[in-house]
Formats: C-alpha cells, structure tokens, sequence
C-alpha cells in the first residue's frame, strides 16, 4: 500500500451567510500520516464538520492547499474530485444516507456500479463486504428492517467496498442508542487493524483513548492542541480543552 | 339515440389522443424544468419560476381561448386541437414541475452527501439516488394533478375540438334531447374512472414502506 499522507497547508475556509461572513477555519494545517487514526473532538461550532468536509472532498478550502498522497486536490474541479472521492477517500456520516427502496447489498453496489465493474464482480464484492461488518445473514434486508448500528455498518461497507486510502468518520455512533455503538466500534477497530488511516469526529473518550494514535482539538475554527491521547487526556495544555473533556467525561 | 353513439365514439377518441399527448408533454417538460432547476443557475431558476407561476395562475380556459385566438395576430393560426394540447400541456408542465421540484428537494441532503461521497457525479447522484426517491414522494400528487387537468380536455369544445363534450353537445341540439349528454358523461366514466382507480393502485404500490 503506498504511503498516503493527508496534508492541510495554511487551510482557510469561509462562508457566506447573507451579509455575514463566517470564518469556519482559520489558517489551519495538519499532517497525518498512513495507517495513522486520528480523533478530532471539539465544541460544537468548532469547524470539525467543516474539516472533515473539506479532508472528504465534500467541499474545497477557500485559500491554502490539500495535498493527498503528493496531489493537490485543492483545486481540483468536480470530476476530478468525484473520483478522488470514490476511489481514495471513504466518508461516514452521523446519520447512515442509505437508500430505503435498496437492500443491504444493493445499496453497497451503488457506487461500485459506477466504477464501471462488471456486475458480477460488483455482487460478489457487495456481498463479501457486508459479510465483512457482520451483515452476511441481512445481506437482503432493507434499511428500515434494521437497527440503527446495523445501517451504520452498511455505510462503512458502502465505503471500505471502495478500498479507499482514507476513512473519514463524522460522529459515526451520535445517533445511536448506547447499546448499538460497540457493534459500529468494533468494525471501526477491525478497521485500524487492517491499517486504514483514520480521521475521526467523535466524543467516544474511551475508545478515542484506546484507539487513536493521536487527537487533534478544536477551537473556533483552529486546531488548539494535538497529542497522543493519554497525554490530551490526562493533561490538556489549554483550559478550553480542560473543560470540555471534563464535560463529556461527566455525561 | 344509438344513431349519435359513433360521434360520441369518435369524440373519445379524440380525447384519448388529446389527454395522452397532454400528459406525455406536460409531466416530460415539467421534469425537464424541474432538472434544470437542479442545477441551480439563478436567472434560470428565475425564469422558470415566473413562467410556472404564470401557467399556474390563469385558468386553462383562458389560455385556451389566447392561444386560439391571439396567435392569428402573429400569423399563427393553431387549431382547436393544438390549442387546447398546449394550453393543458403548458397548465399540466407548471404544476408538475413544482410537484417534481418539491420531490427533489424533500430528499434529505445526506443522500446527496452520501453519494458524491461514494464518488458519484451531480448527474450520476440526481439519477440513481435522488430522483427514484423524489418519483414516490411525487406520485400521489402528481396523480391527482394529472387527471384534474387532463379532464380539462372538455374545454376544447370552445374552440370546436370535436371531443366527447362537443360531439355530445352537438348531438343534442340536432336531437333536442338530452340523452346525447348523458352518453358523454358516460364515456368520461368510462374512460376516467380506471385511470383513477389504476392511480390509486400505483399510489399504494410505491407507497413508502417503513
């Protein structure tokens, strides 16, 4: 696997709401190396949403450039970051966007089907990756026949069928009930396992401590502090970090 | 009476042919306009909204009678026929583009997201993703809309479209009786009745399932 590193150089991004104008990102930049799993947490409002967008391809940076593996993609124009998004990045969202009138299968072939497979291969590919979250015996159930942490994993092997060189995770396990996030967690670790580099959203403190090899916090649209997380833990530099992490170790 | 049953035969045919280039035109051109709203082109959006708000506003009958019989001022002179075809096609466009409009953009942003995430295209994503969502949000109304307005083929009588109504119509005043109408009345059912039960089939059938 080639060595695929995320680089965010000088990274601003700006919106335009009305007259106003928000300054979602200021001037941020960020290395992460492959194979690395990297949590980002911070306030609501901080720009890790904004972030992940932005690492995802979803939305480009107003000024300052992103380089994936040596490319800069930046300024790529639509095409081309379709399928920077489809061959090299994978992107989990809060809530799991899957097609209700599709099974489990056919929703995972959608995109697969795009990449000009032959259908066999596509069905064949479809049916190993949904085994592969655990899903084999649901293989033909509709969304709604599932539980919220059995879709979520559909989402991931929606994705992973893809075999992109990056994961991004925006607040994978928010919308579920507590006892359906170890199951979305412990793909997301068999993930890490097999060497995926990993950009994720989350407040799970206990798996972000076990996991993660580095966590990145936020602060109104900058990067505060970053470190291996015993350290952030156990010892933010910054209060605003102090108090959030003992917020979200209260509830 | 028997002896008008061929007219008024012949009249359901011509609403037949009508109604069905009504439909096909009107509901292609209203998604067509709905598409190229997608897309998101201000002026365009503009314009596509100030002519779906205009064909949404005046009564068919009125559009009717201007295309019959302003265009001749134009040097056009359509006939009964196309006239009525237009003005009906025109009505039907305008308010599917907005029933198609409103499909489109009921499907939740995270489809979009999620698509163009897997590596999808803008076209790729409104094709395969959005608009088989969006066609089951737009069936029920978009059913309703169709037949309300198909039935306005009637209205073609005013401008001599031999149509049920006016083969019908014409009928009883050769016959000074009624009965001519009641036949007419008769082949509407007749030949609305199962298009409306065959739209609430189709209403149930893409119903969501939850």
């Amino acid at each position: 696997m080639p060595s695929e590193i995320v680089q965010f150089d000088n990274v601003h991004k700006t919106y335009q709401m009305g007259l106003v104008t928000v300054e979602a990102l200021r001037d941020v930049s960020l290395e992460i190396q492959a194979g690395e799993y990297v949590c980002i947490m911070g306030p609501s409002g901080c720009g890790k949403s904004t972030m992940l967008n932005l690492l995802g391809c979803l939305d480009r940076p107003t000024s300052g450039h992103y380089l994936l593996g040596a490319e800069d993609v930046s300024q790529m124009d639509d095409d081309a970051l379709s399928t920077v998004r489809g061959t090299r990045l994978g992107f989990i969202f809060q809530s799991y966007n899957l097609i209700q009138q599709l099974t489990v299968v056919e929703n995972i072939e959608v995109p697969l089907y795009y990449q000009s497979r032959p259908e066999e291969e596509s069905r064949r590919l479809a049916a190993q990756y949904a085994a592969r979250v655990g899903l084999e015996n649901r293989a033909h159930h509709k969304p709604f026949e599932l539980s919220g942490g059995q879709q979520q994993r559909v989402a991931i092997a929606r994705s992973i069928a893809l075999e992109p060189r990056v994961m991004l995770f925006d607040e994978p396990t928010s919308a579920l009930d507590p006892e359906l996030v170890g199951s979305v967690l412990e793909v997301m670790r068999s993930l890490r396992e097999s060497g995926m580099t990993m950009i994720v959203v989350s407040h799970e403190m206990g798996f972000a401590r076990n996991a993660a090899d580095r966590v990145v916090f936020m602060d109104e649209g900058a990067i505060l502090e970053e470190g291996p997380p015993a350290a952030i833990f156990a010892n933010p530099a910054h209060e605003r970090t102090r108090t959030f992490i003992g917020q979200i170790q209260r509830h | 009476m028997l002896k008008y049953l061929p007219d008024i035969l012949s009249g359901v045919v011509v609403t037949i042919e009508l109604a069905l280039l009504i439909v096909v035109t009107g509901i292609a051109a209203g998604l067509a306009l709905a598409l190229v709203r997608s897309l998101g082109i201000r002026p365009l959006n503009w314009l596509i909204i100030v002519i779906v708000d205009l064909f949404r506003s005046l009564p068919p009958l009125v559009i009717i009678v201007l295309i019959y019989f302003g265009l001749p001022s134009v040097n056009l002179s359509p006939s009964g026929f196309v006239s009525t075809w237009l003005s009906l096609a025109f009505v039907l466009m305008a308010f599917s583009e907005e029933i198609f409009w409103a499909g489109i953009t009921s499907v939740a942003k995270g489809q979009w997201e999620a698509a163009r995430s897997t590596g999808l295209s803008f076209g790729q994503t409104l094709v395969h993703v959005v608009l088989p969502q969006a066609f089951r949000l737009t069936i029920p109304p978009l059913t309703n809309r169709t037949i309300a307005i198909t039935k306005g083929t009637a209205l073609g009588t005013v401008v001599a479209v031999t149509e049920i109504l006016g083969q019908a119509s014409s009928a009883m005043s050769n016959s000074y009786n009624p009965s001519p109408l009641m036949m007419g009345a008769a082949a509407y059912l007749v030949l609305f009745l199962p298009v409306v039960v065959a739209a609430r089939w189709v209403e149930t059938r893409f119903a969501w399932k939850r």
